[in-house]
């Protein structure tokens, strides 16, 4: 699971706060037209990516913000 | 649920085990004879047995009498100090699940309420939860 894991702690909290404020601006109607449909939806990704604390960029780009312990 | 002699040492390092890991093992104690149905279910042949179940895989059995060193290493396992299976959260997994589950629940209250993230919010809180194992003994 560790291994998994590319995002730091204080990271995926700053994703899952992003998140939930995109989310926010999107479905509480604080932005509307075609911008606030577009964050009802934008928002999920940097919840779901804080929520797992694996981010598909990251992974493609060989970059972590977390210390990956040793493995056996 | 089966009764249990408890003078027998089996029982008693069974009974120890089950209450050191209480909060991460769930024990449940089948009578073979008043439960056959259920011993057929898992399989059982022979007795005394353990199983250790994870949801609803399992992950370890003992057949026969045991030392309290397996006992206490098989409620190890099963509570997730080792392998197999997989490990279950982690304290900061989970705290980042449940306020990300907070976070969209409440977003999803204050919104109307929109159902798709309050859907989306118990969904997280659930993940968060801890999963206990559980741990099957039939005599």
């Amino acid at each position: 699971m560790s291994g998994f894991i590319n995002e730091a702690g204080r990271e995926r909290i700053a994703r899952v706060a992003l998140g939930a404020a995109l989310l926010h601006l999107g479905w509480g109607e604080v932005v509307s037209g075609g911008l606030g449909t577009f964050l009802k939806f934008i928002g999920f990704i940097p919840l779901f990516t804080g929520v797992a604390g694996w981010c598909p960029i990251y992974a493609a780009l060989g970059f972590r913000t977390n210390r990956q312990t040793a493995g056996v | 649920m089966g009764s249990v002699v408890p003078t027998v040492p089996d029982h008693r390092a069974l009974d120890q085990a089950a209450v050191r890991f209480a909060d991460r093992v769930v024990v449940e104690k089948i009578n073979a004879d008043q439960q056959p149905i259920r011993v057929r279910q898992l399989n059982v042949r022979a007795v005394p047995t353990l199983i250790a179940l994870r949801g609803e895989r399992e992950i370890a059995r003992l057949t026969g009498a045991q030392s309290e060193k397996v006992i206490n290493d098989l409620f190890g396992m099963a509570a997730g100090d080792g392998p197999p299976g997989p490990q279950p959260a982690s304290g900061t997994d989970r705290i980042v699940r449940l306020a990300a589950a907070g976070a969209v629940f409440t977003v999803g209250l204050q919104s109307g309420p929109a159902i798709p993230l309050l859907v989306v919010g118990v969904a997280i809180g659930a993940t968060a939860l801890p999963r206990p194992t559980r741990m099957w003994a039939s005599r």
